[in-house]
């Protein structure tokens, strides 16, 4: 077959194409990775695109999620019939499928305009494993080599496929993924009965050996094709399952410890058509998520572990707190920090001082000491660090070192706005013909005098 | 506490001549209040004005002063802070470069040191406006396989983002059109440069582009999860100043 650089939409096609391109596009949304960071490739001469270490967003969404990649599938037409995923066979859909040529060639026009970042290639299960990353892999190849493609590649392992194939794919990406979907394997055998946990261990395994192996290729020749450079990701659906914040904690941190994971997404399960096996009636939990997402980064960047933020007798995250103050809260005999002598470990885990802040505390103290004024202008949330710092021996002025004074500082905001809160299922609209106990109770009072909410 | 002065440098409003009202201003003692510039300065009661003649040899003079005492950092602040469209920019560099030269590296440290502050914050919203826009340009193509994209920057961010597009884009021409300040950035295959665009005229669009803008708005359309609907964070993320010249969020045409 014969192609030019430039492929051309004639009216006829467009129509078409865009119906597929709502249809592959819908069908993959409920996707979250849409990074393109972790992959630093500098241009090459007569190839089109570059990828950048942190990774560059091209559009936010309504939702305000970013949109870095071309999210789309292969196909949705999918042979198996997972409760929670919105191209279960049992669930009546439009179904399409891109050819290879199609969608090469709306990348490349889509990535010329600035409007892309790469793409995000994911694929229903059409026939068998095999089969479906064999058409994602004609896509790739086609983009690699023909178009002379060198941006961002986030492909999708179906779990099942064989190694062979899984080898090719990550030759040809970025960054590969497995989606883990379900924290545990009671509610996978539950809700996604044709997918075993082996099934998906397996192919992270599998990349993540292959990621080691390409490493020490690399080192060797210099001319080596890499595999997946910017690593691999999972992602797991929050809200569907009865599991616990400390449950999928732990399951994540295993994940970053075992196979070497670049990142672990969270996604608030959004109910997708009729089911009977999820609940469907409550908003997605997108505090919770939120929540786990800025654990996620104090395991990444912030030097803590899940068993130091979770544990047994606190299995959940308060949703008033982000999970640095609840630790600091609990753990209020490692405060106050003297901000002129701690070191940057020490730092990191002060609420309000981020990675930024710590970095440019560390440069400014060696030029003279820092004082309150100072940290503010170098970024730090005195709101929240106030409570937990020292500036040469002395805490900021007015502030009390008192464990209900501080929770009720730094809940005040959140209580402020009571509506960005998940609803409280024991508060109910009044109603004349109830009889509730709207006087306070002495236990009440009690809480109230005694400063604890 | 040094002697107050009420001497006002007046340059031309180049990167030269800053550099230049710099270089000048050492053979005052003490040294000027600040600078200005010829063509827009506001004569203020008390404040006596003196004229910079520019000269490129006293201005590289500068620069290799900055570079050897402050190295290459020192020197990227000044030109990217210079690019801030604020008439107040110049005075923050004159008095960057002289606390520079006179602290050498260590001035890199002095983070809370409120010249440092000036110019880094300059430095931010240069780099941010910058920032946004490689995510946000948006080309077309036009006749003659060019690619075509119009940008209205606050401030003059054009060569802080050719180098990104030239390096990337490298397999065709395009061009960037900011209509603020009425310059071009143009990559030929070869190398860029900035031109002004008077005179300039915009070619048609290619046959296809209304296609791909179709498709591109159906993407996005589609993209978005309806039971997450949040524009708020969307308007924090994508600042409303960028909108109008990102074709997904234009209105459905008739």
């Amino acid at each position: 077959m014969v192609y030019c650089i430039h492929i051309r939409v004639k009216g006829r096609d467009t129509v078409e194409l865009l119906d597929k391109l709502q249809i592959l596009a819908d069908s993959a949304k409920y996707d979250v990775a849409c990074t393109s960071s972790g992959s630093n490739r500098s241009s090459v001469k007569g190839m089109l695109g570059a990828t950048c270490l942190p990774g560059l967003c091209h559009s936010f969404s309504a939702d305000g999620r970013c949109v870095s990649l071309l999210k789309v599938l292969q196909t949705n037409v999918c042979v198996y019939d997972c409760q929670y995923c919105v191209n279960r066979c049992s669930n009546d859909l439009p179904r399409a499928s891109f050819t290879p040529e199609e969608l090469a060639g709306l990348t490349m026009e889509f990535y010329r305009r600035n409007y892309i970042e790469g793409l995000f290639l994911s694929s229903g299960v059409a026939g068998s494993p095999d089969r479906a990353t064999e058409q994602m892999c004609r896509t790739l190849e086609l983009l690699r080599y023909h178009h002379g493609f060198n941006g961002y590649i986030h492909a999708k392992a179906i779990p099942g496929a064989s190694p062979e194939w899984i080898d090719k794919l990550g030759r040809l990406s970025d960054r590969l993924s497995v989606n883990i979907e379900l924290p545990s394997e009671k509610s996978l055998t539950r809700l996604a009965p044709d997918k075993k946990k082996q099934a998906i261990l397996r192919p992270m395994g599998a990349i993540r050996d292959g990621i080691t192996q390409s490493r020490e290729e690399l080192a060797l020749y210099r001319h080596a094709t890499p595999f997946a450079p910017a690593g691999q990701s999972t992602q797991m659906i929050v809200g569907a399952s009865g599991e616990t914040d400390l449950q999928i904690m732990r399951l994540s941190e295993s994940l970053y410890k075992s196979y070497r994971l670049k990142r672990v997404f969270f996604s608030a399960y959004v109910p997708v058509g009729n089911r009977a096996l999820i609940p469907t009636d409550q908003p997605p939990p997108l505090l919770r998520e939120h929540r786990l997402y800025q654990t996620d980064w104090l395991l990444r960047f912030y030097g803590f572990s899940v068993s130091e933020l979770l544990d047994e007798q606190h299995p959940s995250l308060d949703p008033l707190l982000d999970p640095k103050c609840q630790w600091a809260l609990r753990h209020l005999e490692e405060f106050p920090v003297e901000v002129n002598r701690a070191s940057r470990e020490t730092l990191l885990r002060v609420p309000g001082i981020g990675v930024r802040s710590a970095g440019r505390i560390l440069t400014a103290r060696r030029a003279g000491r820092l004082r309150f004024e100072d940290l503010k202008k170098l970024g730090v949330v005195l709101k929240r660090a106030a409570f937990f710092i020292t500036c040469d021996g002395k805490m900021q002025e007015g502030i009390a070192f008192d464990p209900a004074a501080i929770y009720r500082h730094l809940t005040a905001s959140a209580a402020l706005h009571p509506d960005r809160l998940p609803p409280d299922p024991t508060v109910q609209q009044l109603s004349w013909f109830d009889t509730p106990a709207l006087l306070p109770t002495r236990k009440d009072v009690v809480q109230c005098l005694s400063g604890q909410i | 506490m040094p002697e107050r002065t009420n001497l006002i440098l007046l340059h031309d409003g180049t990167l030269e001549g800053v550099l230049c009202a710099v270089f000048d201003s050492y053979s005052y003692s003490p040294p000027p209040q600040g600078l200005d510039t010829v063509s827009c300065y506001q004569p203020q009661l008390g404040c006596r004005y003196k004229e910079v003649t520019t000269d490129p040899r006293r201005a590289a003079r500068v620069i290799a002063g900055v570079r050897r005492q402050m190295g290459q950092l020192g020197y990227r602040k000044v030109w990217q802070a210079f690019l801030h469209d604020s008439p107040e920019k110049d005075t923050v560099i004159y008095r960057y470069i002289r606390l520079g030269m006179k602290e050498g590296e260590r001035v890199h440290q002095m983070l809370t040191h409120p010249t440092v502050l000036a110019i880094d914050k300059l430095c931010a919203i240069t780099g941010r406006e910058a920032s946004y826009l490689t995510e946000f340009v948006r080309f077309s193509e036009v006749e003659g396989h060019l690619y075509y994209a119009e940008i209205t920057p606050e401030h003059m961010t054009l060569p802080l983002i050719m180098p990104h597009f030239a390096a990337r884009m490298n397999a065709h021409p395009f061009l960037i059109h900011d209509k603020t300040h009425g310059l071009a950035g143009v990559y030929d295959r070869k190398g860029w440069v900035l031109v002004s665009t008077e005179n300039m005229t915009i070619p048609a669009l290619s046959e296809d582009e209304e296609n791909y803008r179709r498709l591109w708005k159906t993407f996005y359309d589609t993209i978005a999860i309806k039971e997450r609907l949040n524009p708020q964070l969307r308007r924090q993320l994508m600042p409303k100043k960028y909108w109008k010249n990102i074709t997904e969020l234009q209105p459905d045409k008739a």
